[in-house]
């Protein structure tokens, strides 16, 4: 970009493509406090465009500027020009390298720039030069991962970069059909599970799905989930604690099952709050654990005797013995 | 099945001279050769492309192997193990398996033959005369099919004599294949096992593809057995599905018809376990499949597994049918616990992998 050169002059508003974002990245912003700034002191920095045609422009840098000038009714005003000879990809660098050096990127931000870089570089330039600039690992899976993004519908990559959908569950989104997708991504959103809850929620209706070869409507027309969904007895986070033992029931029957069962052999063993009792991880191991806690020799004493009970239990032994 | 032949063969010029280079050369007129003496650069080639493990296919390159071309079978501590040792003569396999692990565990998709069969020999030597006193059972089987490019590099004809002469070792040819021709006039006095891959014929048709059918399979090992093999069969991935009873009874049904269970040196099982990145890999691979759905539980050792009541399920069921054929028949589990074991086999025999590599030697000898 040695030659570049930037000339100011004022610029007829309508002479600027606001439609034209061919270097332009900008997703999920908000222009309300910019506009308040602009309304109040103007524009301190011009906006930079390049030439296109004989008094046509096109924006390279100041998008969110030039849409507030439109809103608020600028006809003209001052502009930086770039030299026509600048190509376009150093166009588009220039915004690029602006914005880096102020603000953060969110993902679908960064996903546009993949997108748009690949008009330009090849992927093992973009993995090896620009992912670790974005901040991003320099991988071909990840350049792929993230450009997909933006297969995603608006709803979901507005609710990515609102934190409403974690990024990683979004991804997961991507194996459903459209219809699916909106569905579940219509459920999910109410929900406010975290983000380890949203992935495994979406992995198991997929699961589901691929295994009975269903539709997610039909998973979700069911009326135990609908009960869930509608009750006004549960607060949110309920409705998603209970919304997602209602998925991996379905998706793991057995396990879920003998947890459950588990549950209740230890209430019947009535060993108090004090006393947890513990079957191994999906009761793949073999080690059982007992743990309890104590204030007193004589809560000690009465701790040791519920737990020697344990043995006489014969659920416990056909658990452990089989 | 049509026996495979690549579209393109890579020879490292390191091993341009060896004797499986020589073999192949023979047989493979007109397939385009490439000499090269960075191989590396060919298999990173074929890992950039979209479809990497079908390109990798294609191709058949012969290298030499730098590394050990003898390891203990990747075993974990947390479950028994046969303490089986791997000779590594070649990576991967051109049959199109959805559930094959190598998919995962290989960071690699080009059919790989290592020619320095020289060092290979020299490193068995070296193993077997240093320890006459321990029994050893080696196998080719695990990165690869030991039989899938017999046709092609006769691989066999080095092998299969040179364990003839071993007092202390058996070699077992593990193999989804009825590539057999080539082993039938060998002389093998007894120390080489061929040993079959065996599942329902749902599974086969639907989870192997490019695989010889299970009819098959079952008539290459009794042309085996027609020249003096032992056999062995492995049941591994037992695979739950729908059916899944009636499938595996029906495969049991059909290798008894025809192959005498006093030939049979040993049988495995082993339940469906995968490393949990080879989810996404069959998903995207293999749509149609439905082996990833079921119930999978991590294990001890990191990969995913079947709640642990279905694999005793399976294993119970699978052990009672075949002792029905015969109660001698010599019956272990691949990479399971102690408790499981024990649930099977309603004893306390097999307590570690010690007992269980105890349990083959005695069998092999």
């Amino acid at each position: 970009m040695k030659n570049m050169k930037i000339e100011y002059r004022r610029l007829d508003l309508r002479s600027i493509d606001l439609d034209d974002t061919t270097f332009i990245f900008s997703y999920g912003f908000s222009l309300s406090l910019l506009r308040e700034a602009i309304e109040k002191i103007g524009i301190i920095n011009p906006p930079l465009v390049k030439e296109v045609s004989d008094n046509r422009y096109r924006i390279v840098c100041g998008y969110k500027r030039l849409l507030i000038c439109r809103d608020i009714g600028i006809k003209e005003l001052s502009s930086a020009i770039l030299n026509d000879h600048i190509e376009d990809r150093d166009a588009f660098l220039v915004n690029l390298y602006d914005n880096l050096s102020h603000r953060v990127l969110n993902i679908i931000e960064k996903s546009i720039i993949i997108s748009k870089l690949q008009n330009y570089y090849t992927d093992p330039t973009i993995v090896k030069s620009f992912l670790p600039l974005l901040g991003l690992n320099p991988h071909q899976y990840v350049l792929n991962r993230t450009v997909s993004l933006l297969k995603l519908d608006e709803k979901i990559r507005d609710a990515i970069i609102f934190g409403i959908l974690d990024e990683g569950a979004a991804f997961k989104l991507m194996n459903f059909s459209k219809k699916d997708r909106a569905l579940v991504y219509e459920v999910l959103s109410n929900l406010r599970l975290s983000k380890n809850k949203q992935t495994e929620v979406i992995e198991n209706i997929y699961d589901i799905m691929k295994r009975d070869g269903c539709s997610a409507l039909s998973i979700f027309d069911s009326k135990e989930l609908n009960d869930i969904l509608d009750s006004k007895d549960l607060n949110i986070p309920q409705k998603g604690e209970r919304v997602r033992r209602f998925f991996r029931r379905l998706r793991y029957p057995n396990i879920v099952k003998a947890e459950e069962e588990f549950i209740k052999m230890r209430r019947e063993l009535k060993l108090g709050d004090s006393i947890k009792l513990n079957h191994p991880p999906f009761f793949e191991g073999d080690r059982y654990s007992v743990q309890f806690h104590f204030g007193s020799i004589d809560e000690l004493k009465d701790n040791l005797k519920k737990i020697d009970s344990i043995k006489d239990s014969k659920k416990m032994r056909k658990l452990i013995e089989g | 099945m049509a026996a495979y032949f690549p579209k393109r063969i890579i020879i490292d010029n390191r091993v341009k001279d060896s004797r499986l280079t020589h073999n192949i050369m023979d047989k493979l007129l007109g397939v385009p050769v490439e000499y090269v003496d960075n191989p590396i650069m060919v298999i990173e080639e074929i890992k950039k492309k979209e479809n990497s493990f079908r390109e990798g296919k294609r191709i058949l390159l012969l290298t030499e192997n730098r590394g050990r071309f003898i390891k203990p079978c990747p075993g974990t501590k947390e479950y028994i193990c046969c303490g089986y040792q791997i000779l590594n003569f070649a990576t991967n396999c051109n049959m199109e398996c959805s559930y094959c692990i190598l998919q995962a565990y290989i960071n690699n998709p080009v059919l790989i033959v290592y020619a320095n069969t020289d060092k290979m020999f020299m490193e068995l030597e070296d193993k077997l005369n240093k320890k006459p006193e321990t029994f050893f059972r080696i196998g080719t089987g695990e990165f690869t099919d030991s039989l899938t490019l017999d046709h092609l590099i006769s691989f066999s004809d080095l092998i299969v004599p040179y364990f003839a002469g071993k007092k202390n070792a058996v070699l077992e040819l593990k193999t989804k294949t009825d590539n057999v021709d080539n082993l039938l006039d060998l002389q093998h006095n007894g120390n080489t096992i061929i040993a079959w891959s065996l599942n329902t014929q749902e599974v086969a048709t639907k989870e192997e593809l490019l695989a010889p059918s299970i009819g098959d399979r079952i008539d290459a090992a009794l042309r085996c057995q027609e020249n003096g093999f032992l056999l062995a069969f492995h049941f591994d991935p037992l695979i739950y599905y729908q059916g899944w009873e009636e499938g595996y009874k029906r495969t049991l049904d059909r290798l008894f018809a025809k192959l005498n269970p006093k030939n049979i040196t040993w049988i495995s099982m082993g339940c469906f376990r995968f490393l949990p990145e080879l989810k996404s890999i069959i998903q995207k691979r293999f749509p149609l499949s439905k082996i990833v759905y079921e119930e999978f539980v991590p294990g001890l050792d990191g990969k995913m597994r079947y709640y642990k009541p279905i694999r005793v399920e399976m294993y119970s069921k699978m052990l009672e049918w075949l002792k029905d054929y015969d109660p001698n028949l010599r019956v272990y589990l691949c990479m399971e616990s102690h408790e499981v074991w024990k649930r099977v086999f309603r004893d306390n025999r097999i307590k570690c992998s010690e007992d269980l590599a105890r349990m083959l030697e005695a069998k092999s000898v």
